[in-house]
C-alpha cells in the first residue's frame, strides 16, 4: 500500500473513532442514572444533595455537552479514560490487564477457523454436489443456526463436567483453558465462513481461464493450486476481515460463560454495573482494535495480489 | 497452504511444550486449589475497602485479636486475655507471645497500634468504616515491656472486644507493606505469593514463621464467577475445595456422593427485602398485605432454594439467641386475607388489568436485586406471589453495587439483599439498621429509636436480650421487612484430596489450618 | 409469473408452511399450550424433570416450560421481525436518498454508514443497551442502530446502478417529481435484492437478540423469553438440562427454517447467484 493510502485510512480509523466516541458520550450523558451518586454510594458514604452539586461542579458535570465532550477527549488522548467507579480503578490499566487474554482468545480461534474452514470450503467447492458438499453445507448450515452460547454450554457439559478432558474456569490462559472458548468461537466463524470460502472458489472456478486451461489439459491439480487458490485468496481475504468483527463480539458471551478473564467478560460486568467511564473505554479501545487489525489485513493485500500494486 | 500449514505446526508445538512444563512442576509440594467468588476484585486492603478485610482473613492472611466460635462466643486468636473496667470504657488487652507477621517481623503491641493508627489515616476516605469497630477517639497505648494494648474509648461499649473480631481488625503489619491492595503481610498461616489479576486469583504460600504447621505448602485461589462454575470446577477435580455453592440440585448431588463432602453450618446471616416507607409502601395494608401473600417455608423448602436457606419472619436469624421462638408473626401465609384487607383498604383492579392501584395509580413495585446467594429467584418467587394478590412487581436485577447506590439514595420500592446480623457478635450494629437516623429505608419509630438507644448503653446481657426481643416484635408488627430467610453457608470439598474442612457460622474464616490435605 | 416461480420451488413451499406454522403458534399461544399461563408457577413444581404433566419439565419458579417456549416465540418472533423491518425500512430509505440525490447528502450518509459497519455489531449494541438500561425495546434500538448500514449500501448501490439509465433521463426530462421517480423506479429495482438480505437476517438478527437476553441485556424476569431462559438454565445446567435443552432447540429450530426460506427466496428471485 502506498504511504498515500495508509495516511488516508488512518485518518479514516480517527473519523470513525471520533464519532464512535461522540456517540458512546452522548448517549452516557443522556443516560439515566447519577456518576456521581454512583461514586459516592460505592464507597459507602451517603452523599446529601450539597455534597452532590459541588462534586458535579468540581468534575465539570453541569457544564455544557461540547465541552465536557472535548475534555474528555482531551483526557482520552493523553491515555487517561477516567476511572471506573464499580472496581474503583483507572480504566486503562482495566482495560491493559485484560487486552491479551482477549487476543490470545481471537488468535487461537482465527487460526482454529482457517483451519477448519478453508481447506472444507474447498473441498466442497471443488467435489460440487457430491457427497462431501451435501455434507460440509448440511453441517455448516446447522453450525449458523445455532447460538454460540449454547454450543459453548453443550461443550463445557461434554467435555468439562462428562469427560474430564478440559477445565471449566479458563482463567489459567494456557493452552488448555483457551482450547474450548476458541473452539466455540470457532464453530461460529467456521460455519458462516466455510460457506463463504466455498462460494469464492466456486466463482473462480467458473472463470474463462480454468475451462480454458482444462481444454488445453492442463492437469486439474495444477490449475486449482497455482491459480484458483491464490486467485480466491482475495475475496477470502476481504471476508476474513469482515468476520474479525463478529469474532470480538462473540467474544463477550463466550467469555462470560468459561469464565476467562478477557476484555468481554469486564464489558458485560461493566455494562451491569453501569459503570460508563468503562463501557466508554472498552467501546473504543475495540474500535481501535478492529480497524487495525483491519488495516494490516487491507495492506496484505499487496503482497497478495499484485494487481493492487498496479492499481495506484 | 504451505503458510497454514507451518502455523498449524507450531501451535502443536507449542501446545506440547505447555503441556510439558505443567507436568513438570514440583510434585512434592502439598497444594490446595480453592474455588471462591471475588468480593471486589478480590483486594485485601482491610482498612479502606468493605470488603478488604473480609478477603484478608477469610484467605487465612490476616487474624484479629480475638475471633468468634460457633456459638458466636468471643475467643482468643493473636490476644490472649482481656480486663474492662467496670464502666466499659478502659480495656487491657494481653497479646499471645511468639507471634510473627510473615515477614518475620514480631506481633507487638506497637504494630497493632500502628494498624489502628494506619485506619484512622486512611479509613475516612475509604468503604470500610473501622470507626465502626473501634472508634477514632479511642486512645491507644502500647506497652511493649508487659504485651499489653490499652484502649481507653470516649463512652461505653457494651461489646468492644466483639467488634474487634470483625474482619476489619486483621492486623496487618503496615509498616513493611508495599501494596495495601493486593499484598498484604498479615500473621495468618499462608501469605500472598503473587496476585493474579482481577477474575483470576491468589497463589499463597505457606507463612514459614506460624507458631502452627500449615498442613499446605501451597494454595491455588482462584475466583469462580458463578456456582454453576463452582461446582462443575469441583466435579472435574479443576478444585478441591469450593465454599458456598448456592444451588440446591449440585449440593444434593454432592452429599449423595461419597467422593464429596459437604459441610453446612446454619448462618447468621439474613436474606431479607428493604421496604421503601418513602413511597407506596408507606402504607402498611399494602405492606402487611404484601407479607402475607408471600409463603415463605415453600420457598425455603422447594428446590429452588432446598435448604440453603431456613425460613423465618424476623430479622434476626432463628438460631440466634434472641427468643425467637416467643415472637408472634400476625402475618403469616393467607392470600385470601391478604386479598381482603386490600379490598376493605379500597385498594382495588378499577381497570381489569389485573394490578391493583393505590391514589390512582397501578402498584408496580421497583424490586432492586442482584445475583448472590439466590436473591433474585427469591425476588422471583415473591414477584409471582404477588401477583396472585394483585401486585405488580417490576424486577431490577443488577450489580451488587448497583443494589446498594439505590438503596443508599432511597431509589426503590423492595431491595434485597443478604447481610450478617452479628458482625460484631451482637445484633446492636445490625438493629441500627432501622433507627430513624441510620435506617435506609426511611423507616421511622419512636418506640423503636426509644429501645435502641437504651441498647446503646445498656451493658447487662441479659437486659440487653430482653431489649432486643421488643424491637424484634416492633419490627414485625409494623410489617417492616420483608424476610426471605436465613442463609445456611457451606463448604464441600473433594475427598480425595482433602481430609477435612469445616464452614464456621461466622463466615469470616474460610482457609485454616483445620483444612488439611487427605491421607 | 413469479408467482408460478415462488409455488414450484419445493424448500420455499416446504418452509414457508413451517415458517407459517411457527408463526401461528406463536399467535394462538393459548390454544397450543390449553391455556395454561406462562407466567403462573407454584414453587412446590420447581425443576420437575419432563412428564406428561410437563412435556418439558418446570424451571426454577415451578413454571411450564413448555407453555414457556410457546410464549417465547411471541416476543422472540416480534423482536425479531421489529428489527428486520425497522432496518429494512431505515436501511433502504436512506441508501435510496443517498444514492439518487447523490453530493453531499450521499457523502454524509455513507460516512456514517462506513462508521457503523467499522465497527463490531454486538459490541457497539451491547454498549447501547447497557447505557440506556436493560429491555427489550433497547435491544431492538441498539441492534438497530448497528445494523442498518448493510441495507442503506445495497440500496444505494442499486439505485446508483439505474440512476443513469436513459429512461430515468427521460422521465425527469418529462417534469417527473423526485417522490415519484424513487417510488416508481428506484425502489421496486431495488426490492428484490433487498428482501433477499431481509429474509437471510431474520435468523442471525435473531441469535443477535438471543445474545443479548442471555447476557441479560434484554428481556427481563419474568417474560417468557428464549435467551433469557437460557440465561436462567445456565446455573441449573446440571440438575436440570431441560431448563436449557429446550429453549435452545426452539432458537435453533427457528433459525434453520427462517434460515432456509432465506435461501429459498434467494434461490427463486435470483437464481444466479449460488
Amino acid at each position: 500500500m502506498s504511504k498515500k493510502q495508509i495516511v488516508k485510512r488512518l485518518l479514516q480509523i480517527v473519523v470513525v473513532l471520533l464519532g464512535i466516541s461522540f456517540i458512546t458520550f452522548a448517549l452516557t450523558f443522556m443516560s439515566p442514572g447519577d456518576p456521581v451518586r454512583n461514586m459516592y454510594t460505592a464507597t459507602g458514604v451517603m452523599p446529601s444533595e450539597e455534597m452532590i452539586q459541588e462534586t458535579r461542579e468540581e468534575m465539570g458535570l453541569n457544564d455544557p455537552f461540547l465541552q465536557q465532550y472535548t475534555r474528555w477527549l482531551g483526557n482520552c488522548l493523553k491515555g487517561d479514560f477516567g476511572k471506573s467507579y464499580s472496581l474503583n480503578r483507572p480504566v486503562t490499566e482495566l482495560l491493559a490487564e485484560r487486552l491479551w487474554p482477549t487476543l490470545k482468545l481471537t488468535l487461537m480461534s482465527m487460526v482454529m477457523m482457517l483451519i477448519l474452514s478453508v481447506p472444507l470450503g474447498m473441498l466442497s467447492a471443488l467435489y460440487k454436489d457430491k457427497w462431501i458438499d451435501y455434507l460440509v453445507r448440511g453441517i455448516t448450515f446447522l453450525g449458523c443456526a445455532m447460538p454460540n452460547f449454547w454450543v459453548g454450554l453443550l461443550l463445557i457439559l461434554a467435555f468439562c463436567v462428562y469427560i474430564h478432558a478440559f477445565p471449566v474456569i479458563s482463567s489459567a490462559g494456557d493452552f488448555k483453558s483457551l482450547f474450548l472458548p476458541a473452539l466455540t468461537l470457532a464453530i461460529a466463524m467456521s460455519s458462516k465462513y466455510t460457506r463463504q470460502v466455498r462460494t469464492a472458489v466456486l466463482d473462480e472456478l467458473s472463470q474463462d481461464y480454468v475451462i480454458g486451461a482444462e481444454a488445453r489439459g492442463v492437469k486439474r491439480s495444477k490449475i486449482i493450486w497455482q491459480n484458483v487458490f491464490p486467485n480466491s485468496l482475495l475475496p477470502l481475504i476481504t471476508m476474513f476481515g469482515l468476520s474479525i468483527g463478529s469474532l470480538l463480539g462473540g467474544t463477550s458471551v463466550v467469555e462470560v460463560i468459561f469464565s476467562y478473564p478477557g476484555l468481554g467478560n469486564l464489558a458485560v460486568s461493566a455494562i451491569t454495573s453501569s459503570d460508563y467511564n468503562l463501557i466508554q473505554g472498552y467501546v473504543l479501545w475495540l474500535a481501535l482494535i478492529y480497524m487495525v487489525i483491519n488495516l494490516i489485513v487491507d495492506a496484505s493485500y499487496v503482497y497478495i495480489d499484485p494487481r493492487m500494486r498496479l492499481k495506484e | 497452504m504451505k503458510n497454514k500449514k507451518r502455523e498449524a505446526m507450531m501451535i502443536a508445538a507449542a501446545t506440547a511444550a505447555l503441556l510439558a512444563m505443567g507436568i513438570t512442576a514440583n510434585a512434592e509440594d502439598k497444594v490446595l486449589n480453592f474455588g471462591c467468588a471475588m468480593y471486589t476484585d478480590g483486594v485485601v486492603n482491610s482498612a479502606m475497602d468493605e470488603n478488604g478485610g473480609w478477603n484478608a482473613m477469610r484467605y487465612g492472611v490476616a487474624e484479629a485479636l480475638f475471633k468468634f466460635d460457633d456459638n458466636m462466643e468471643i475467643t482468643p486468636w493473636l490476644a490472649e486475655s482481656y480486663e474492662v473496667n467496670d464502666e466499659h470504657t478502659e480495656w487491657t488487652i494481653k497479646l499471645k507471645d511468639g507471634i510473627k507477621f510473615s515477614d518475620g517481623c514480631d506481633l507487638t503491641p506497637s504494630k497493632v497500634k500502628a494498624y489502628f493508627d494506619h485506619m484512622k489515616e486512611v479509613g475516612p476516605s475509604g468503604s470500610a468504616k473501622p470507626e465502626k469497630y473501634l472508634e477514632f477517639e479511642a486512645e491507644v497505648t502500647a506497652d511493649d515491656e508487659a504485651n499489653t494494648i490499652f484502649i481507653k474509648t470516649s463512652k461505653p461499649y457494651a461489646n468492644l472486644m466483639g467488634q474487634l473480631c470483625h474482619p476489619t481488625m486483621g492486623i496487618t503489619d503496615v509498616e513493611h507493606i508495599e501494596n495495601f491492595d493486593n499484598g498484604i503481610i498479615g500473621t495468618g498461616p499462608y501469605k500472598i505469593e503473587k496476585f493474579n489479576g482481577v477474575g483470576v486469583g491468589y497463589e499463597l504460600a505457606a507463612n514459614e514463621y506460624y507458631r502452627e504447621d500449615v498442613p499446605y505448602d501451597k494454595v491455588n485461589l482462584m475466583f469462580m464467577g458463578d456456582n454453576s462454575a463452582k461446582a462443575m470446577a469441583l466435579q472435574s477435580g479443576q478444585v478441591d475445595l469450593v465454599e458456598n455453592i448456592t444451588n440446591v440440585a449440585d449440593i444434593q448431588s454432592f452429599q449423595e456422593s461419597d467422593a464429596y463432602t459437604v459441610d453446612i453450618a446454619s448462618g447468621v446471616r439474613c436474606g431479607f427485602s428493604w421496604m421503601n416507607f418513602n413511597g407506596v409502601l408507606g402504607n402498611k395494608t399494602l405492606r402487611q398485605a404484601i407479607l402475607m401473600a408471600i409463603d415463605n417455608d415453600t420457598i425455603c423448602n422447594s428446590k429452588t432454594i432446598g435448604g440453603l436457606y431456613t425460613p423465618g419472619f424476623s430479622v434476626l436469624p432463628s438460631t440466634l439467641n434472641y427468643g425467637y421462638d416467643e415472637l408472634e408473626n400476625p402475618y403469616t401465609y393467607d392470600p385470601e386475607k391478604a386479598k381482603q384487607i386490600l379490598d376493605e383498604a379500597g385498594i382495588v383492579d378499577t381497570d381489569g388489568d389485573g394490578i391493583r392501584e393505590l391514589d390512582g395509580q397501578n402498584i408496580n413495585l421497583r424490586y432492586i436485586s442482584y445475583e448472590n446467594r439466590l436473591l433474585n429467584d427469591f425476588s422471583d418467587a415473591h414477584a409471582q406471589y404477588l401477583a396472585e394478590i394483585g401486585i405488580g412487581v417490576v424486577p431490577e436485577y443488577g450489580s451488587s453495587d448497583d443494589q446498594w447506590s439505590k438503596l443508599a439514595a432511597l431509589d426503590y420500592d423492595l431491595s434485597n439483599n443478604n447481610w450478617i446480623t452479628v458482625g460484631t457478635g451482637d445484633p446492636l450494629a445490625f438493629m441500627a439498621n432501622w433507627a430513624t437516623d441510620t435506617s435506609y429505608c426511611a423507616y421511622s419509630n419512636p418506640e423503636y429509636d426509644e429501645l435502641y438507644k437504651e441498647l446503646q448503653s445498656e451493658m447487662d446481657p441479659e437486659k440487653r436480650k430482653d431489649i432486643i426481643f421488643q424491637m424484634q416484635q416492633i419490627l414485625i408488627d409494623d410489617a417492616a421487612v420483608l424476610i426471605d430467610g436465613y442463609y445456611n453457608s457451606s463448604m464441600i470439598y473433594n475427598n480425595a484430596k482433602v481430609g477435612s474442612a469445616h464452614i464456621h457460622t461466622a463466615d469470616y474464616y474460610w482457609l485454616s489450618t483445620e483444612i488439611v490435605p487427605a491421607e | 409469473m413469479k408467482k408460478n416461480r415462488f409455488l414450484q420451488n419445493k424448500t420455499f413451499v416446504v418452509f414457508s408452511i413451517l415458517a407459517l406454522l411457527i408463526i401461528l403458534a406463536a399467535i394462538f399461544a393459548p390454544v397450543v399450550t390449553g391455556g395454561v399461563d406462562p407466567l403462573k408457577g407454584s414453587l412446590v413444581d420447581a425443576l420437575l424433570p419432563p412428564s406428561k404433566e410437563h412435556i418439558f419439565g418446570t424451571d426454577k419458579m415451578g413454571r411450564d416450560i413448555f407453555t414457556r417456549v410457546i410464549y417465547g416465540a411471541r416476543a422472540s418472533l416480534t423482536a425479531t421481525f421489529g428489527v428486520v423491518a425497522l432496518i429494512f425500512l431505515v436501511g433502504t430509505v436512506t441508501g435510496v436518498i443517498s444514492g439518487y440525490f447523490g453530493g453531499i447528502v450521499d457523502a454524509v450518509i455513507m460516512r456514517i454508514a462506513d462508521m457503523m459497519l467499522a465497527f463490531p455489531g454486538l459490541v457497539l449494541a451491547l454498549a447501547v443497551a447497557g447505557i440506556m438500561g436493560a429491555s427489550i425495546k433497547n435491544a431492538i434500538i441498539a441492534i438497530v442502530v448497528v445494523s442498518w448500514t448493510k441495507y442503506a449500501r445495497l440500496a444505494r448501490s442499486l439505485v446508483l446502478k439505474i440512476r443513469d439509465r436513459d429512461y430515468v433521463s427521460a422521465a425527469i426530462v418529462t417534469g417527473s417529481k423526485t417522490p415519484y421517480m424513487l417510488l416508481r423506479y428506484m425502489l421496486p429495482n431495488a426490492l428484490p435484492t433487498l428482501i433477499i438480505t431481509a429474509a437471510t437476517d431474520v435468523g442471525s438478527m435473531m441469535l443477535e437478540l438471543a445474545a443479548m437476553s442471555f447476557l441479560g441485556f434484554g428481556a427481563k424476569p419474568p417474560a417468557p423469553e428464549w435467551g433469557y431462559m437460557l440465561n436462567e438454565g445456565r446455573a441449573c445446567m446440571q440438575s436440570a438440562p431441560w431448563l436449557m435443552i429446550f429453549p435452545g432447540l426452539a432458537i435453533f429450530m427457528v433459525v434453520v427454517v427462517f434460515n432456509m426460506l432465506g435461501d429459498s427466496v434467494r434461490d427463486i428471485l435470483d437464481p444466479k447467484s449460488e
